[in-house]
Parts: C-alpha cells; structure tokens; sequence
C-alpha cells in the first residue's frame, strides 16, 4: 500500500491513544486517559518508584522503537487482573511472571501502533518485546530520531509511552 | 470435547488461552513452532490457534507444511498476533489460514468465533479487503439512516438495504479518492434520558432525504 498521508504528531498522537485505551480497557477493564505530550519522559515522583519498561522496536518503511513506561505497583495490578491471581500470588509468582504479562501488554500496545501506521502505507514489522525493572532508568534518545513522549492516567497511575521514530 | 492446539510463547496468553477455553475444551500448547510441528505429527486436533511472531520465527513455519498435508476445512488454523496489519492478514490468508484475530483478544467473540470454527469450518474472505468502516444504521420516523461519522456523511431513504448500497459505494469512492478511513472504534449506544417538555418542544425533524 503506498503512503496515503505523512506521519504528523497528531497521527501519531491519535494512534498511541487508541493503542493504549484498547489494551487497557480489554485486558485489564480499565479506562484510561490520555493526559499530555511532554518533552520529557519524568514526571512528579518518577524517581522515587519502581518502574517497568517495556520496549518493542520497529524496522521498516519507518523504523523506531515504543517504551511503555509503567509503575511496579500498576504492574502488579495489571498482572492480578490479567491473570486472575490475588495480588499474594502474584507477588509469589515472582517478576517473571510479572515482567511476561507486561511483555504482553506492550507486544499489543505497540501492535496496535505499528498496525496503524502500516495501514496508512508504512509497512513496518516488530521486534520481541524486551522488558526492564529498575528505579532511576532513563530512555536515552536515538540519534536522528524524533522523540515523541505521551503520558497517560489510568486509575491514578502515570503509564509513559515513549516513542522515538526515525523516517527517511 | 474437541482438541485444540494452541501455539504461544508467551506465558500471560497461554494462561489467558486455558481459561477462556480449557474447561470445554482439551487446549494442547506448543510454546515454539518446533514444538507445534512435532505435535501436529504425532496427535490429532481439531483447530490449530497460533499466534504470528516466535523468538525462533514466525507461524509460517507450521502453517506451511500443515496446508501441505490438510486443507482449511479439514483442520482450520485461527492466527492471532498484536501485529496483524492488512497486509499480513491477507498474507496469512493466502497461505491457508482460515481467520485472523488481532490481539487483545474480545473474549466473546473470540469463544464465539472458536465455536463456529469448530462446528462449521469456514474460510474468512478478506484478504482483498482494504479497510473495515464502521458506520451507524437506525430508523426514524419511517425511514432507515446510516451515518459514517469520519467523513461525516449521512444517507437516508425507505429502503435499509438500498440506503447500505449506496453507504457501500461511496465510501469506495472516498477510499479510491484518497481518503483515510477505518478507524472508528469503541462504538457505544447512549441513551440520553430527558425531561418529557423537553420532548412536547422538540420540532420535528425537517432535514430532507438525501
């Protein structure tokens, strides 16, 4: 399919959006808002928690790569209701087990996003999903990327998409 | 009970897998293509559920050579994957796969559509289309509308499936043209509650037949 428009940041904007509210609302029925774009990946209290990143890349028409920045309380949430374990045993299980259902949370998300921007002409294919638990982690920029940053709110929680996309 | 094969690396679908479906059915899972083309050889299934993308390749893998050997309505295949795009839906339909469901999984429909699949074997035929355009349909005072809300066309007329007709084809002029369209989602019904003067005032409706 040829390239029917360019990719502007209000459509990448509108396809990160659908691609978490899609997730969030069927695997864990949660509603989720979208709160702002920001030049920057941190917010009040970022430093201080535990955080899960999971990244997907992209190679293709366009090539990038999409960090889901998640909190380890909401995680652990996400993995409860997924899994449909009480919090102890998700706890019990181990980050494996948590790090998995992130895994799978991201795979979707940023499917979803890549979906989108091959069906508007920019065949693109996805990379496994790589999954990190830290506190203090940065997402360093890729170089000649542009780095688009979009926070969202779900149930109190701040879940960080992170998206660097480099097109020739 | 019938016997489905379910081909997935990933833990929290595997998981997600056996408890929409393992109580009615006997779920199999392969966690790599390799596992998957060994078990087809030596079992027999009834529907094979794979998803698209493996750390050692892809369902292509399994999905060739079992089309080598079985037909769509003989063991059906459901591919369903986070990164099915229209091409690689009409891709995978070209080498044999009977549907595509794109991650995350709608329960009931997914329950529903492996049902179907089981009891009746059909194909999806929708490799050669382009994009799937949500539209509303209602009836009003005597007459059936449809309303596109991306382009924000309206049609109306007596006939529901003449007013379709023509939804049809316009859009497929609009799409032909250029036009971007396809994703509307997360559609709802909401019913307004008002106060009956609110009704008693309202005017009738004067936009004509278009």
């Amino acid at each position: 399919m040829a390239a029917t428009q360019t990719i502007t940041d209000s459509l990448i904007q509108d396809f990160i959006v659908r691609a978490v509210q899609n997730v969030c609302q069927t695997m864990l029925c949660r509603e989720v808002g979208f709160v702002e774009k920001s030049s920057s990946a941190d917010y009040c209290g970022f430093s201080d928690r535990v955080h899960l990143f999971g990244n997907v890349g992209f190679a293709g028409e366009v090539n990038g790569i999409v960090y889901l920045c998640i909190p380890d309380d909401f995680a652990q949430d996400a993995a409860s209701r997924i899994l449909g374990m009480t919090p102890a045993e998700v706890e019990m299980s181990g980050d494996e087990v948590v790090k998995d259902v992130i895994g799978e949370i991201t795979n979707m998300t940023v499917g979803g996003f890549k979906n989108a921007l091959c069906d508007v002409g920019f065949p693109c294919k996805l990379s496994l999903p790589v999954i990190v638990r830290g506190d203090k982690i940065s997402v360093a920029s890729i170089r000649g990327a542009a780095r688009h940053i979009f926070h969202f709110d779900c149930a109190g929680h701040r879940l960080i998409a992170d998206i660097q996309l480099k097109h020739d | 009970m019938k016997r489905i094969l379910y081909v997935e690396d990933s833990i929290t679908a595997q998981l997600i897998f056996r408890r929409l479906l393992g109580a009615v059915h006997e779920v199999t899972i392969a966690e790599s293509t390799r596992v998957a083309t060994t078990l087809l050889q030596t079992g027999t299934y009834d529907l094979v559920v794979t998803d698209y993308l493996f750390p050692q390749g892809d369902a292509l893998e399994v999905i060739g050579p079992l089309r080598q050997e079985k037909s769509p309505l003989e063991l059906p295949i459901i591919a369903v994957s986070g990164s099915l795009d229209t091409a690689l839906i009409a891709r995978l339909h070209r080498v044999g796969v009977n549907a595509c469901v794109p991650k995350p999984l709608k329960a009931d429909e997914f329950r529903a559509l492996i049902e179907q699949m089981l009891e009746h074997p059909f194909v999806e035929n929708n490799a050669d289309a382009a994009a799937t355009v949500c539209c509303f349909q209602w009836f009003e005072r005597g007459l059936y509308h449809e309303y596109n809300p991306e382009l924000n066309h309206h049609l109306s007329g007596r006939d529901r499936n003449e007013v379709t007709a023509r939804m049809h084809a316009w859009l497929q002029e609009r799409l032909a043209g250029g036009d971007s369209l396809g994703y509307t989602s997360q559609e709802r019904i909401r019913s307004h509650l008002l106060p009956a003067a609110t009704r008693a005032a309202a005017a009738p409706p004067s936009a004509g037949v278009s």
